[in-house]
């Protein structure tokens, strides 16, 4: 393997490992919250794909009107999922949470199915992000430097919201406990609310950067990203932001590493996420950052 | 009638239990959660047929003392005995097959069994059949089957439950709530019964029913009784001698009138916030 | 109380056995007589109640929320297809890469077939199982979901043995009515039989109190585990009659929309109901076949209406959103049908009922 080579593969992970951390963010700030694993998540990245198609291709919308259109979209979208599949589950036993999630996943990879069809539609991608670039005997766009910029600029904010506002120290309180989060004047449900925004925010971004980067969008994309950009959250340390973003690149990384390093397992590849969290798992089941928990008895 | 003696067989001294060998002991037990040190070389001694009492302020360790002794924590250090056989780190299913039983803090029934089949869990350790019989529902088993809701009536009826038996658990009123949970672990027949708090959020009345319940099944079912409580007058009524907890260390040891005399205890319930009312 | 009149129960047995030979020869016959179309989903209905039993079973029953049935009816299927195949069929369909020896030269009757595909997938059922047993709620649902989908990932690849994903074709066509309910009626029997143990019971209490369980004595590791494989091996061999049944078989078969079916009709039976299980099994089989029409497309007054997709998915999955959101519980919650409930309805009870019966 050349130099080139990797470097090439390198930019590959580093575009993946970004988007996976974005997605994986979402995963990590709900679960913190709520303890449910957002099934959904995978789809609410899905549909923001279609969300920017759409506004593109139908509405005609200048793209970085339709973008941000998208995102806002996608936040409301998981706002409404809360509200309406799993506020009322709140008190319920958790098996019946998670499979209200499973079911939510489902119905809108099938919506999506029905609405949007089966055939995959080609993203629009705004030639600016399409300027090729050459660094190292390496040919890229300009898209391979955008998205890690952009995690990153979106990592410090998401930083500074969840750690110097009220709102991201209600949103902390909330993922002690809810009753003495209340009893201090938090608003849990906005902050839930709050959360399920900006998880699903992020997912638009990450969907739109996939979109840009990967070009198709289909019904079905949400579901292998989904779940291995939660096995990223859970290999990172599940509640932790850092974390999720640290599993995220690992993950994405990784995976373009394996089939670049061993290409007979090009066949193995999405089964690599899975892998790793049985690991990870039975290594260190709090995960790379994550602290440990314990059952009260 | 409940046997304990073939729960246990008091250890390693050729059958017969010594006089001095406690029931329970608990040797320089400490026990580290990351930096926080919960319980700080605890010793205890509880002998046979006691009713021994472990109280302290909030907060103290109590309950994480008898979370070592059941199994579900392991101690950074120390060993936990039962007469004399060390049973440190076992789990929780093993301790209780051991001889070891408790109930918990925040009542943990089988809430959609019925009250009969939660002391009939209490008796699956027990049990000979085993599953290969059990599915083909061979005559050993079934005898089992049988013998087993016997006893479990049994003991229902011993306890007061007896006409609520086929009531769901959830459905009992607190008070009873504890007593099934009190009947539960009596069916594993234990040596040594460990109590938390089993008056929490009971009025005089029942507290009093509970009094008499408690001193009842020891004389009956020849048990050791281990007790957290923070009802004052549960522990000073029926405790023979008591360890006082306070921020993992023991503050006090002794009879009830040597402890409501002594002055740290005094103080560390005065000072940590739990009222002591004698 | 009413009263009770023993029965005598050497005449229980006879009835029952009676009521057996009777259903079994009415299956014999409608294998022969009915139509294909009937035939078929009558064969579903009695694979899918055995295999959501399984599940039942390990997710309602043990309160293990697994993701990896399709996992293990993945194992089954390819256990049984490549055991029941005849050696001329292997080499044909095998013609990337031959089947490894002695695979490709064996062919093997369907009961021990369906045997041995017991016993593959419990083998496997307790490779995922065992470390994956000690983790709760949501990360055991991940987890088991990862392995299924390592399963069927591997499935894919290991082409000398499984055919990657071209898949298998040619299965000998055993399944029929008798195999099929004599699955189902078998699931049933080993799950009523199992409850009305002390194992039962001890499973039950793992569900709604794992700590107290095991305070109690109740080894988790054991009992989980039990709970785990027994479920595998009804997947499995619920597999294997799928795929002797509709005669190929692929690993994209083995997704997780098949987990969200089997689950979802779990959920709508009753999470912990035996007859909910039996009863919605067959009947979201049949309503599946029945809504397959939302998707092809129909002629109706000279105007062809497209079908839609995805529709009939859509139909299932806001029926399980409607039924975890209102009725959690399911159609049975963890009620089962008892000829002594229905005595006491029949006698018209004017009592209220209060939370008893449990």
């Amino acid at each position: 393997m050349t130099l080139e080579i990797f470097l090439q593969n390198a930019a590959n992970g580093i575009t993946l490992g970004s988007l996976y951390a974005l997605l994986a963010i979402g995963y990590t700030m709900v679960y913190g919250i709520l303890r449910l694993i957002n099934f959904a998540h995978g789809e609410i990245f899905m549909i923001s794909t279609y969300f920017a198609f759409y506004g593109t291709a139908i509405f005609a919308l200048p793209w970085q009107v339709a973008f941000v259109v998208a995102i806002v979209l996608t936040a409301l979208l998981g706002v409404v999922i809360e509200r309406a599949a799993y506020r009322p589950l709140r008190d319920a036993p958790r098996i019946s949470a998670l499979i209200s999630a499973i079911g939510v996943s489902f119905l809108m990879a099938n919506l999506g199915l029905v609405i949007f069809g089966g055939r995959p539609k080609t993203f629009y991608r705004p030639p600016i992000f399409q300027v090729p670039i050459e660094l190292g005997g390496v040919r890229v766009v300009a898209l391979f430097f955008v998205i890690p910029l952009l995690t990153a600029i979106l990592l410090v904010a998401l930083n500074y919201i969840v750690y110097k506002t009220k709102t991201g120290l209600a949103m902390r309180a909330a993922q002690w406990d809810f009753d003495t989060a209340r009893l201090m004047g938090v608003d849990v449900d906005r902050a839930i609310s709050i959360t399920f925004a900006i998880g699903s925010a992020l997912a638009a971004v990450g969907g739109i950067m996939w979109g840009l980067r990967f070009a198709e969008i289909n019904p079905n994309m949400g579901l292998f990203p989904g779940l291995k950009c939660f096995i990223a959250a859970v290999f990172g340390g599940i509640g932790n932001i850092s974390g999720a973003v640290l599993g995220g690149f690992i993950l994405g990384f990784g995976e373009i590493m394996l089939v670049a390093f061993l290409p007979g397992l090009a066949g193995y590849r999405d089964a690599f996420a899975f892998v790793v969290l049985i690991l990870i798992l039975l290594v260190r089941p709090t995960g790379l950052l994550g602290d440990k928990q314990r059952v009260k008895v | 009638m409940l046997d304990t003696n073939d729960a246990f067989d008091a250890s390693g001294t050729n059958g017969a239990p010594s006089a001095d060998l406690p029931a329970l002991a608990c040797e320089s037990v400490t026990m580290r959660f990351g930096g926080l040190t919960a319980v700080d070389g605890f010793n205890l001694r509880v002998p046979k047929g006691a009713l021994y009492g472990l109280i302290g302020p909030n907060g103290a360790g109590k309950t994480t003392v008898f979370n070592i002794v059941s199994g579900v924590l392991r101690p950074s250090a120390g060993a936990v005995k039962l007469f004399g056989v060390d049973v440190t780190g076992l789990s929780p299913d093993r301790i209780a097959r051991s001889g070891i039983a408790r109930t918990f803090q925040n009542i943990r029934l089988f809430r959609n069994l019925t009250v009969l089949d939660n002391v009939l869990v209490g008796l699956h350790l027990r049990r000979e059949a085993n599953l290969a019989e059990a599915m083909l529902a061979l005559p050993r088993h079934r005898a089992e089957e049988t013998q087993m809701a016997a006893t479990a009536a049994q003991l229902l009826e011993e306890i007061g439950l007896a006409g609520v038996s086929h009531y769901r658990a959830s459905a009992l009123p607190y008070g009873r709530q504890r007593r099934l949970e009190i009947a539960r672990a009596l069916a594993t027949k234990p040596a040594v019964l460990l109590l938390d708090e089993p008056a929490a959020g009971m009025n005089p009345a029942e507290t009093e029913d509970l009094m008499r319940l408690i001193t009842d099944i020891r004389k009956r079912f020849s048990l050791t009784i281990l007790l957290i409580e923070h009802e004052m007058k549960v522990v000073m009524g029926i405790c023979e001698r008591m360890t006082v907890l306070d921020h993992g260390d023991t503050i006090a040891e002794g009879t009830p009138e040597e402890i409501q005399r002594n002055e740290r205890v005094i103080k560390a319930y005065l000072g940590g916030g739990a009222v002591a009312r004698a | 109380m009413a009263e009770q009149r023993a029965v005598h129960p050497l005449l229980k047995i006879a009835v029952v056995c009676g009521a057996l030979i009777l259903f079994f020869l009415v299956l014999s016959w409608g294998q022969e007589h009915w139509d294909a179309y009937t035939v078929r989903i009558l064969n579903l209905c009695g694979i899918y109640i055995g295999i959501t039993l399984g599940l039942n079973l390990c997710n309602g029953f043990t309160g293990q929320f697994s993701l990896g049935i399709a996992g293990f009816m993945a194992v089954g299927a390819y256990t049984t297809a490549v055991l029941t195949m005849s050696p001329a069929v292997k080499q044909a369909v095998f013609f990337i890469q031959p089947l490894i020896y002695p695979l490709n030269s064996i062919q093997w009757g369907f009961l021990p077939a369906l045997l041995m595909a017991a016993v593959v997938s419990g083998i496997v059922g307790f490779l995922v199982g065992a470390p994956a047993i000690r983790f709760r709620g949501d990360y055991l649902a991940i987890t088991t979901l990862g392995f299924a989908e390592i399963i069927r990932i591997v499935f894919t690849n290991i082409v000398p043995i499984t055919n990657g994903a071209l898949g298998l074709k040619g299965i000998p066509p055993h399944t029929n009515l008798l195999w099929s309910w004599g699955f189902a009626l078998v699931c049933i029997a080993v799950m009523v039989r199992l409850m009305r143990t002390t194992y039962g019971r001890a499973l039950k209490a793992i569900r709604d109190d794992e700590v107290a369980a095991e305070a109690m004595g109740v080894n988790l590791f054991f009992h989980k585990n039990l709970a785990f494989v027994m479920s595998a091996m009804m997947a499995g061999v619920g597999g294997g009659l799928l795929g002797n049944l509709i005669t190929t078989i692929d690993p994209n078969m083995f997704r997780f929309p098949l987990t969200f079916t089997v689950l979802m009709m779990a959920v709508l039976g009753g999470l912990g109901s035996i007859t909910g299980t039996v009863i919605s099994a067959a009947a979201v089989t049949i309503a599946m076949e029945a809504f397959r029409a939302l998707e092809e497309p129909r002629v109706i007054l000279g105007l062809t209406i497209p079908g839609v997709p995805g529709m009939r998915m859509v139909v299932f999955s806001v029926a399980l959103m409607i039924v975890i959101l209102f009725y959690p519980k399911g159609f049975m919650g963890d009620r089962e049908f008892s000829l002594d409930r229905v005595k006491r309805l029949a006698a018209g009870l004017d009592r209220t009922n209060t939370s008893k019966q449990g």
